[in-house]
């Protein structure tokens, strides 16, 4: 007969799951935009590809931010679901959120001094500000929760 | 080191009842690790959580929380 799992066991083992993956999505998020600053730093025009690879990052950080947004969980039970939202997480979370705001605030200030010795295209920006929005929230979160599944 | 903000006996009197972090959990409709934070002193639970845990436990919430002299 198969086992069945109570909700708590289910969403303790997703817990831990969505950690694992919190952490390593935004260091392969980080590392898949390196092809993106080279061709920044090289002034080399932007092929179609290049496009889409572009569109593929956004993509991929909405997909992150989903999944700090929602804590996972997605097709399981209310219950499972409740329980990835619970209220030390609702806590984390908002941290992680407060992390990226005042990460963008001085990311925007950082590029704003650049641009004083620079010339910024859109695109740059663009990205800056959308990997600072989501990568610092999402690791902030992987530090909170990984020190709240400390023993 | 800095003084806990809230002075928390959850761990003690979980123990004397005879419940795992998990039990516990259970019983107040949260994850074990809330309850792991809670008893490390990392999060300061809201008042209906903190509710919820002693009327688990069958104690009064002063029992399990107080406010450092």
């Amino acid at each position: 007969m198969a086992e069945t799992k109570t909700p708590a066991e289910i969403a303790e083992r997703i817990q831990k799951r969505r950690v694992a993956l919190m952490m390593l999505f935004p260091i392969l998020y980080l590392s898949q935009q390196a092809p993106f600053w080279l061709k920044m730093l090289s002034s080399q025009p932007f092929r179609f590809v290049d496009k889409v690879q572009i569109g593929a990052y956004t993509l991929w950080a909405l997909a992150l931010l989903v999944l700090l947004a929602t804590g996972g969980g997605l097709g399981r039970s209310q219950a499972v679901r409740d329980l990835l939202s619970d209220e030390s997480t609702r806590e984390h979370r908002a941290k992680a959120y407060a992390s990226g705001f005042w990460a963008l605030i001085l990311g925007c200030a950082a590029l704003g001094v650049a641009s004083l010795f620079t010339a910024l295209s859109p695109l740059i920006i663009l990205n800056a500000l959308l990997t600072l929005g989501v990568v610092v929230p999402c690791l902030t979160f992987v530090v909170l929760e990984r020190r709240a599944l400390r023993d | 080191m800095t003084e806990p903000a809230l002075i928390s006996s959850l761990r003690e009197l979980r123990t004397e009842a005879g419940l795992t972090q998990a039990e516990l959990a259970d019983r107040v409709g949260v994850t074990r690790k809330t309850v792991n934070t809670v008893e490390n002193g990392v999060f300061i639970p809201s008042t209906v959580l903190a509710l919820k845990l002693a009327r688990a436990l069958g104690k009064p919430v002063e029992a399990l929380f107080r406010l450092p002299d």
